[in-house]
Parts: structure tokens; C-alpha cells; sequence
């Protein structure tokens, strides 16, 4: 079987899936659909890493429909599908005792697979034409999930969520239409190592910053925190927000070339959302928008290591998506068995629940400094990469600004750990449920697996 | 294979220690303190290396060899955790046993992989590791959930150095090009930067001011004996070893003067603070404190005589300072509390501990003939030398600041030995007491107590010769007007000899008799003096006075100013960030209402309106026509 094959069928299966848990009115069929189908996909994927890292390739299917090339696979994809189904997979777990008493549940599967599996699409995508109809995609499935459940405000913060973000992606289609009229194609492989002016690298950019909410479009992420618990993971940690830096490393460090006054432009937006949104999380006071402000710094260090653009911080930029998707999802889905449990977000509202809750409070910690940085975390190799590259590259100032951002982080993340999880009992809340209590628990132990044997992700990461 | 023993058995063993009950964690502990210490000193006398490909592409390998330094700073790691380890057969009834057995093997391992790593990756990784493991001793190891700010607190200084020290590090592998830690010999002006985020690391982990408000916090909260091999030992050694690195390998060795100040800051601070406390446990810390200064003195001196004296003065202290922490422990085992303003006149009831405990803070005052004396002396001969070279007014400072703090940490013990053995008691208080005097605490107590004194006595022909010259690779010390310990060790001993037969010829009687109150109440129990009003004087003199009232108001806590100045740009930073013009959402909803308001005001619906736009067009079309 041809890999375009494998791509196509994890693709198709998880589409089949989602629309089929759409149909089903049975709510326990619908997540099981949903739940086989992603699982399938992610064997699939599995599959096809083990295909490309092992050079089995047959051509015997090219699916290039009028000079365009749907797919590519390289690497990177790989690493990204991987991380995307695998963390996907675990919030479908999760989801299953999070959302069992809600109505609509076959709607919110619905969505959530096909959110993967647009994922999935602009992931593998080899066009940027393919790349933008799923980006728009999942524009469409963060929408109706964030205003899920239909309150007014809801619905207010789900539109602008999709205002926002489709602002940008307008203008960024702009830059593709551009870029047809340069280059006259659409293919990433024939635009690669091509120069491009600023002016388009404006337009393209705009859409993804906009995705993964850098600043001046940070605004709609902690709004989007009115979404049940395990599609605020989704959209942080493995889908959404991972969309815009996955398209920017693939635009900016694989495929174009860019001025060097654009760097220094991409550079500067990155070190003012690490700084900006660092500050923003240390101020807030609800758990769920410390933890979106907390995405919006991270990523920051994940559009820095691609800004820079050395071999070292690119690495560290793609390590960086891994350990962030593990840790972030950890650290919004332990949220979510608090909010679950108490009904309370606000973190002075809360307290001393380490005491009836000790491995939510235990994988909170170990995420928290996954995403902090300490050593034998894998965040830690993350920013470790990041830094070196853009040391190497020569820019001190920036790695000073970009440290402050660390030690933010770390501020943040244990005045969080303390209001919520030491000091006065407030809450006398039992630990549950199992499967999500062993999902954190699951995404922890990979946070410090993996910082332990980075080797793990760093050998499939090959540019 | 011996660096594998010495780093893989208590890692693994101290990661089971985790999971065992508390007699056969102690038993565990203590058989692996053993053979590691045995083994340490194997080591010493065979140079090894070893290469564990951990992450080869990374450079990141773990490349382990010793050389004297590494050597010896590992035996002094492997003997402070046995003495604590055996000491700490019963610990109070508050901690978690597993956790503290478990977090000093842990900690010894990751002490002994920084030591003896020759990769800065490796080094990097565990000096954060080692921070990691000072939050998870005080965050779990009492049964509590109370005070957790602490911890936090701890993690949050560790973790501002050690991202200075991250940065540094980094820098120095760029730079420089290599992993490998080797005679780098830098230019420290070219290279400020990474100088001073190396340093910072260091001093961070050492607790120096302005990075020291995490120890006298981390002390009372933790058993006095972890505090005494956590504060006083290990810290002490993986911070001054790392100093030695950078001042003498990576960088090239000068004078530091800004390092010189800091250090009699350090001092001066530590120590007036120390003179004000009223628990047993914070004042130590202090003392801690105060005492790097005369270690960062010496190395940042630049002098070969200054790192000498900074090295045995970090040898010295880790033997007194341990010793006090266990003296401590035993105070709290006995009476159940630290608390100096009660009096509580011990020297009876735990008489090896009075004596012991004597010993350790002759040392730490720098009393001859000790240990602390002798390495303060070579510190004070190293500042002299460079005052004869230099005249700087510094120096001159440093000096003053040095002999200073040294009367001062004595007028502090005083306090103390006053306070715990000294004083009277009542016979109620003493009855409540436990005797805790046992072989297992008295033993290590006692090591620790001679060591202080040959290393006094026999401060050139014993340790100078066998452990600091062979640490540094210096083959003598020649200097002008060595300190003749053992000459003075000897008048001293004449003249204690002849007091006593002075004191036993004179016949002296004392009369004990009734005491005359004239028919009031007595009182003479309340009129005795706590010790911890010893020196309340000094805090009402001028600048003392501000200082401890800053103090007391928590705004000399580098702590508090690093947050309040963080909570400051912060919520600056989301003032403005909050302001309309930047929030793309609503101002751009404003924008769009407001054209659509002017298109919609030109749709009215009247007749006439339309017509003058059908006018107007006209008029423009014509206009473009003809133009």
C-alpha cells in the first residue's frame, strides 16, 4: 500500500466516523464510533511513520489531480499526526465520563472527529489551496464546539473566536493567491526555496498568528475557554492553536524564503506574546484563561524556534509542539476534574484539594513543570533547543526577554498549583472519575517519559 | 565502575527508599551511605572515566571522571550523608520517613553526577534536578498541608537562578564550542555575561544575598538534621565546587570585586540578622548564610591564598555547620520545640550535645584554635595580600566587614549556648523532657566534633596538605606569617592548665546564703534576662533600627521585591493590553459598525437622497470621461 494510500485511508475513516456518530442517536454508539475511528487513524499513522522511517514506499497510486499534489509526508508531518491522533485519542477518553450528561453528544463527536480529522488533512497537506479548505474546516468545528452549549454567551465567544480567526485566514488567502500569481503554484514542493516579499509573508502571517492567537489576535483564546473542559484541551494543546505554528513552520522554515527584516519582525511578535501573555496569565484569576494565556506565551517559544530558523531552534520548535500538546492537555484536562468536581474556577475560590485529590494534584505539578521547563521534563528539551538556536543565531537580548517568559511561567504555573491545590480546604471532593483521573495521569507520565528519553521524538524529528 | 556505584546505587535505592517503611528505609540508607562512603575514598586513589551514551547526538553524554577535586568533594558528600543518615535512626513523628531517606540518597547522587560530570548538558540537567529536589523535601516531606508558600517560595528563587544558570550555560557551549568542561580559561571582560549568569547559579544555590530569604525558610520547616546536610553540607559543596570551576577552569582567575562585595554583604547581613533571631533553626540558617560570604570572599579574591582559604573554609563550615543542625535536632528531639527565648538549660540533661555543640560554635565564631579560625585567618592573609598590591578601598571594606561578622557570629552564640544549655530551668520543664542522648546521635556528633578540632589544630599538616592542595592541584602554600595552630593550641592548653591550679590553690569558697527581700515578693526569676534580649540594644540603634524594622516588614526578601515587581509589570502590562486599540476584536467590530452607520445613513429611503447620488455619479463618470 502506496503511503498516499495509508493518508487517505486514515483520513477517510475518521470522516466516516465522524459523520456516522453524527447519524447514530445512540450516544454510547456515537463515542464508540468516534473513539474506534480515531484509534484506527492513529494506527494508521503509526503505520505510515513506521512505512516512511523504514523507506517502504510503493508509487503505484499518485494522487496528483491537475498539477496539484495532495500530500506530502515528511517528518514533521509525521511527528505532528502522530501527537495530534495520540492526543486526540486520550481527550476522547476523557471525554467519555466528562460529557456523558449533556444532550447533544453526538453533535460534540461529531465535531471533535471531524476536527481531527481536518487536522489530519492540513497536516498531510501538500497544497496550499488543500491546506486552507481544512484550516477552514476546523474554523467551522472550534465554532460550533466552543459555543457547544448554546448560552448566549457562548455563542458570543464562539463567533468571536471564528471572527477572529477567519479575519486572519481571509487575508491569508490573499497571500495564497499571491503566491499563485509569483510563482504560479500552488504545490509546496515546486514553491520550495522560493524568495517571497514581505509584504506576502505579511498576509500569510497574518492567518497564523491569528490561528494560534499571538498577539495582537490573542484575544479570542481565553474567551474560548467557555467550552466544555476536553474541547478547550483540543483546541490548546493538540488542534487548533497547533494549526497556525505547524503551517508556519512548513511555510516559513521548509518551503519559502524569507527577507531577513521579516525575521526580525516575526521575532519581535513572538517575544512580546511570550511576554505579554505570560504577565496576562500571572493576573488572572480563572483557572481555564491563566492556563489559554499560558498557551498563547508557549506557542510564542514555538513560532521564536521557527522564526529563527537554525537547525537547533527548528528542532526544539518541533519537540516543543510535542511535550506542549502532552503537558497543556494534562494541565486543562486536570482543570477540567476540578471544574468537574467543585463546579469552580476561580482559583481563589479554591484550595488544599491535594488532599482528597493526590494524582490529579501530583500530574498537575508534573505537567506544570513539563511546561515550565525544569530538567527531566520534555519541555525542558524544548526550550533547551529553542534557546541554543537562537543563541547561536547570535540575538542575547532576545534569549534575555525569552527567559523572563520562563520565569513566568513558572510563576504562574505554582500560583495556580498553590491557590488550587495546597492551603485551606474548601472543597471536600472525592477524586474522579477514574478514566479521566488515568487520562492526566497517562498524558503526565509521557511529560516525563519523554524528557527522559527525548531520543524518542528527536528520532523521528529529521530535517 | 566505582563512579557507576557511587551515582547508580543510591539513585536506584534511594528511588525504593520511596516506597519502604521506616525502619527498613534507615537501614537501606545507612548500608548504602556506607558503601558509597567506602567506595568514595576508593576512588580517590584510582582515576576513572565513564561514558554512558545518553543522548550522543546532543553532545549530551554522561561523561564521568574525577579528578582531586571531583574526588574529594565526593568523599566530603559520602561522609555527610552517612554521619546524617546514622544520625537519623529516630526522626520526628511529623516528617515522612520514606521521603527523607529517599531525598538524601537522591540528592547525594545528583550532588555526586554534577561533581563528577565533564559535560555541561549533564550538568545543567541535574543542577535544576537538584533545585527540583529541595521543593519536593519541603513540599512533602512533613504530613501537614500547611505553610506551602515555602516550597513555592524555594522553587521560585531556585528556579530565577537556575534559568540565569540555564542562559550561562548555554552561552559558554556556544561560545566556547564545546560540551566538555575543561581549562576553558576565558576572558571574564569579554565574556560578562556568561560570567555573570554562571555566577548567579552558583549563588543561588548557595543562598548569598540577595538570593537567601529561601533558606532560613527552607531551615525551619525541614528536620534540623536534612537542614544541616541539605544548608550546611551538600549545597554548600556542589555551589563552591561549581564556583572553583568557573573563577579557576572556565574563566581565568582575577579578582572580582563586585563577587568581593557581595560576599561581605552576605556576611554583615546573614549575620545581623542571625543575632535577632528567636528560633534555633532560622539563626543557624543565617549563620549559613553569613558564612558563604567568607567563602565567596576568599574565591572571588583572585589569589591562589583566597581560594585556599574559600575551599577550607567551605570544608570547615560543612563540618560545624552540620554538626550545630544535628545539635539543633537533638534540641528539638529533647524539649520539643527550638524556641530561643525559653530557657532551657540542657547542658545537664544532654551533656555530649553541650559539648558539641560548644565545639561547633567556638568554630563558627572563629575561635582559635578550631577549624573556622584557621580558614578565616588564610581568607583575612588573602585580602591583605591583595591590599599590599592593590589598596583598594574594597578590600579594605571586605576585610573590615570579615573581622566583623566574626565578632558578631560569637556575640550570636553566645545566645544561644546561653539560651539551650546555660540557662536555668525550672524542674517541671525538666521532667518534661526526653532523654534522646543515644549511641547512633552521639557517634556522628562526636566525628564531626574532633574533626573540628585536628582541622584546627592540624589545619596545615592534615587537611590543607591531604584535601585542599590536591582539590586545586597547588603543590604548597608559601606564604607570609602562617597562623601557628599548633604553638598556640599549646599556650593555650598552659594556660587553661595554670587557671585550673590557680582556681584550685586559691581556696575560693562560695557562701550560699538567704536572700533578703525586706518583706516584698520574689521576683528574681522574672528579672533573669532571655537570652534573646541579649542585643536588643543594637536594634535600636541607628541604621540598625531601619534595617531590622525593613527587615521585619519583609522588604530587604528578595522574594517579595522580585514579586511585587512582577505582579507590578503585570498588571501595568494587562492595563494596557486591555485598552480598546488593542483588542483587534472590538475595535474592529467598532470600525465596521461605524462605516456600515455612514453607508446606512446615505440608504434613507428618500427619494430625493438617491437622486443626488444618481447626480453625483453622473457628475463622475462624466468627469473620468472627460478626463
Amino acid at each position: 500500500m502506496a503511503n498516499n494510500v495509508v493518508i487517505l485511508l486514515s483520513h477517510s475513516i475518521l470522516l466516516l466516523g465522524a459523520f456516522l456518530s453524527a447519524l447514530v442517536k445512540n450516544y454510547k454508539t456515537s463515542r464508540l464510533i468516534s473513539c474506534l475511528s480515531t484509534i484506527l487513524s492513529f494506527f494508521l499513522v503509526l503505520d505510515l511513520s513506521y512505512r516512511y522511517f523504514n523507506n517502504i514506499e510503493t508509487t503505484f497510486l499518485s494522487l496528483v489531480i491537475k498539477n496539484w499534489s495532495l500530500f506530502i509526508i515528511d517528518s514533521y508531518a509525521i511527528v505532528m499526526a502522530l501527537t495530534s491522533t495520540f492526543v486526540g485519542l486520550l481527550i476522547l477518553f476523557y471525554s467519555f465520563d466528562y460529557m456523558s450528561h449533556f444532550d447533544r453528544q453526538n453533535q460534540y463527536y461529531f465535531y471533535v472527529t471531524l476536527f481531527i480529522a481536518s487536522m489530519l488533512g492540513l497536516i498531510f497537506s501538500g497544497n496550499l489551496i488543500v491546506m486552507y479548505i481544512f484550516w477552514e474546516i476546523t474554523s467551522i468545528c472550534s465554532w460550533q464546539l466552543i459555543s457547544f452549549y448554546r448560552g448566549n454567551l457562548h455563542l458570543a465567544k464562539g463567533n468571536k473566536a471564528f471572527l477572529v480567526t477567519f479575519l486572519g485566514s481571509a487575508l491569508m488567502l490573499l497571500g495564497i493567491a499571491m503566491v499563485y500569481i509569483e510563482h504560479g503554484s500552488f504545490n509546496l514542493v515546486d514553491l520550495k526555496g522560493k524568495q517571497i516579499s514581505d509584504i506576502l509573508a505579511f498576509f500569510l502571517i497574518v492567518g497564523m498568528i491569528a490561528k494560534s492567537a499571538q498577539l495582537p489576535f490573542h484575544i479570542w483564546l481565553p474567551d474560548a475557554g467557555v467550552a466544555p473542559t476536553p474541547v478547550t484541551a483540543l483546541l490548546h494543546a493538540a488542534v487548533l492553536v497547533k494549526i497556525g505554528v505547524y503551517t508556519f513552520g512548513r511555510i516559513f522554515d521548509f518551503t519559502f524564503k524569507i527577507l531577513p527584516e521579516f525575521q526580525q519582525f516575526e521575532i519581535v511578535i513572538s517575544v512580546l506574546t511570550i511576554l505579554v501573555a505570560g504577565f496576562m496569565a500571572f493576573t488572572e484569576t480563572d483557572i481555564k484563561r491563566i492556563l489559554a494565556y499560558s498557551t498563547i506565551s508557549q506557542l510564542g517559544y514555538i513560532f521564536l524556534g521557527f522564526a529563527v530558523n537554525v537547525k537547533i531552534s527548528v528542532i526544539g520548535a518541533i519537540f516543543y509542539i510535542v511535550s506542549h500538546a502532552l503537558a497543556k492537555a494534562g494541565l486543562f484536562l486536570s482543570a477540567g476534574i476540578v471544574e468537574h468536581n467543585t463546579n469552580e474556577r476561580n482559583i481563589h475560590n479554591l484550595g488544599g484539594l491535594s488532599n482528597t485529590m493526590p494524582i490529579t494534584s501530583v500530574c498537575f505539578l508534573l505537567c506544570g513543570f513539563s511546561i515550565i521547563g525544569l530538567p527531566i521534563f520534555s519541555g525542558f528539551w524544548g526550550k533547551f533547543f529553542i534557546f541554543k538556536g537562537i543563541i547561536e543565531s547570535g540575538r542575547q537580548v532576545t534569549s534575555l526577554f525569552a527567559m523572563i517568559g520562563s520565569v513566568l511561567t513558572l510563576l504562574y504555573i505554582l500560583r495556580v498549583y498553590n491557590k488550587v491545590f495546597l492551603g485551606k480546604k474548601r472543597f471536600d471532593v472525592r477524586e474522579q472519575s477514574p478514566v479521566m483521573v488515568a487520562v492526566v495521569f497517562i498524558l503526565s507520565l509521557f511529560s516525563m517519559c519523554l524528557g527522559l528519553f527525548p531520543k524518542v521524538v528527536l528520532d523521528l524529528i529529521k530535517i | 565502575m566505582k563512579i557507576l556505584l557511587i551515582i547508580g546505587v543510591p539513585l536506584i535505592l534511594g528511588i525504593i527508599t520511596l516506597f519502604l517503611k521506616k525502619v527498613k528505609a534507615y537501614w537501606l540508607s545507612l548500608i548504602v551511605s556506607i558503601f558509597s562512603f567506602i567506595i568514595s575514598v576508593y576512588l580517590y586513589f584510582s582515576k576513572e572515566e565513564v561514558i554512558i551514551n545518553w543522548l550522543p547526538e546532543l553532545n549530551a553524554v554522561l561523561m564521568l571522571s574525577n579528578d582531586n577535586l571531583a574526588s574529594i568533594c565526593v568523599i566530603l558528600t559520602s561522609f555527610f550523608t552517612l554521619t546524617v543518615i546514622f544520625f537519623s535512626k529516630n526522626i520526628l513523628q511529623k516528617f515522612r520517613e520514606n521521603i527523607y531517606f529517599s531525598n538524601i540518597l537522591l540528592t547525594f547522587a545528583v550532588s555526586n553526577i554534577i561533581i563528577l560530570s565533564k559535560n555541561l548538558i549533564i550538568i545543567l540537567i541535574f543542577w535544576g534536578i537538584l533545585g527540583l529536589l529541595v521543593y519536593f523535601m519541603i513540599r512533602f516531606i512533613t504530613k501537614e498541608e500547611d505553610e506551602f508558600n515555602i516550597a513555592s517560595k524555594t522553587l521560585i528563587i531556585l528556579g530565577v537562578t537556575d534559568f540565569c544558570f540555564f542562559l550561562g550555560m548555554i552561552l559558554l557551549i556556544t561560545s566556547a564550542n564545546t560540551y566538555l568542561l575543561d581549562k576553558l580559561n576565558l576572558d571574564v571582560k569579554n565574556n560578562t555575561l556568561i560570567f555573570s549568569l554562571l555566577t548567579i547559579g552558583a549563588l543561588g544555590k548557595l543562598g548569598v544575598v540577595p538570593f537567601h530569604n529561601w533558606i532560613p525558610d527552607t531551615a525551619y520547616k525541614i528536620p534540623s538534621a536534612v537542614s544541616g546536610y541539605l544548608i550546611g553540607a551538600i549545597d554548600k559543596i556542589v555551589g563552591i565546587y561549581w564556583l572553583v570551576r568557573v573563577t579557576k577552569d572556565i574563566f581565568v582567575l582575577t579578582q572580582h570585586n563586585f563577587l568581593m562585595l557581595v560576599g561581605a554583604l552576605t556576611i554583615l547581613i546573614a549575620v545581623f540578622m542571625a543575632l535577632q533571631q528567636h528560633n534555633l533553626k532560622k539563626l543557624l540558617s543565617y549563620h549559613a548564610i553569613s558564612q558563604i560570604g567568607y567563602m565567596i570572599v576568599g574565591i572571588s579574591s583572585g589569589t591562589m591564598l583566597g581560594i585556599i582559604g574559600g575551599v577550607f573554609h567551605m570544608v570547615n563550615h560543612t563540618l560545624y555547620k552540620t554538626l550545630l543542625f544535628l545539635s539543633c535536632d537533638m534540641v528539638e528531639k529533647t524539649t520539643g520545640d527550638v524556641d530561643l527565648s525559653v530557657p532551657k538549660g540542657l547542658s545537664k540533661f544532654l551533656p555530649y550535645s553541650f559539648v558539641f555543640a560548644l565545639v561547633a560554635s567556638l568554630s563558627i565564631s572563629g575561635i582559635p584554635p578550631f577549624n573556622g579560625f584557621s580558614s578565616k585567618w588564610i581568607i583575612y592573609q588573602s585580602l591583605v595580600e591583595r591590599l599590599i598590591t592593590t589598596r583598594s578601598i574594597i578590600t579594605i571594606f571586605v576585610l573590615i566587614s570579615a573581622l566583623f561578622g566574626s565578632a558578631l557570629t560569637l556575640a550570636s552564640f553566645i545566645k544561644v549556648i546561653h539560651s539551650v544549655f546555660l540557662s536555668k530551668t525550672s524542674d517541671t520543664d525538666v521532667n518534661k523532657y526526653i532523654n534522646k542522648e543515644k549511641f547512633y546521635s552521639v557517634l556522628p556528633m562526636g566525628v564531626l566534633a574532633i574533626l573540628c578540632f585536628i582541622f584546627g589544630v592540624f589545619a596545615y599538616e592534615i587537611p590543607i596538605k591531604y584535601l585542599i592542595l590536591p582539590m586545586l592541584d597547588y603543590n604548597k602554600l608559601s606564604v607570609f606569617g602562617l597562623w601557628q595552630a599548633k604553638l598556640a593550641f599549646y599556650l593555650l592548653c598552659v594556660g587553661i592548665v595554670l587557671g585550673v591550679i590557680v582556681y584550685l590553690l586559691s581556696n575560693y569558697k562560695t557562701r550560699v546564703g538567704k536572700v533578703y527581700l525586706l518583706g516584698e515578693e520574689e521576683k528574681l526569676k522574672e528579672a533573669t534576662i532571655p537570652a534573646t534580649d541579649f542585643y536588643l540594644s543594637i536594634k535600636e540603634i541607628y541604621p540598625f533600627s531601619l534595617i531590622y524594622h525593613l527587615a521585619e516588614q519583609k522588604l530587604l526578601d528578595f522574594y517579595n521585591w522580585f514579586y511585587g515587581i512582577m505582579s507590578f509589570l503585570a498588571f501595568t502590562v494587562k492595563s494596557i493590553v486591555q485598552l480598546e486599540i488593542f483588542d483587534v476584536y472590538v475595535f474592529g467590530k467598532k470600525i465596521v459598525f461605524r462605516v456600515g452607520s455612514v453607508f446606512s445613513s446615505l440608504h434613507s429611503g428618500n427619494l430625493h437622497t438617491y437622486l443626488a447620488w444618481v447626480f453625483i455619479s453622473i457628475l463622475i463618470l462624466t468627469l473620468i470621461f472627460i478626463l
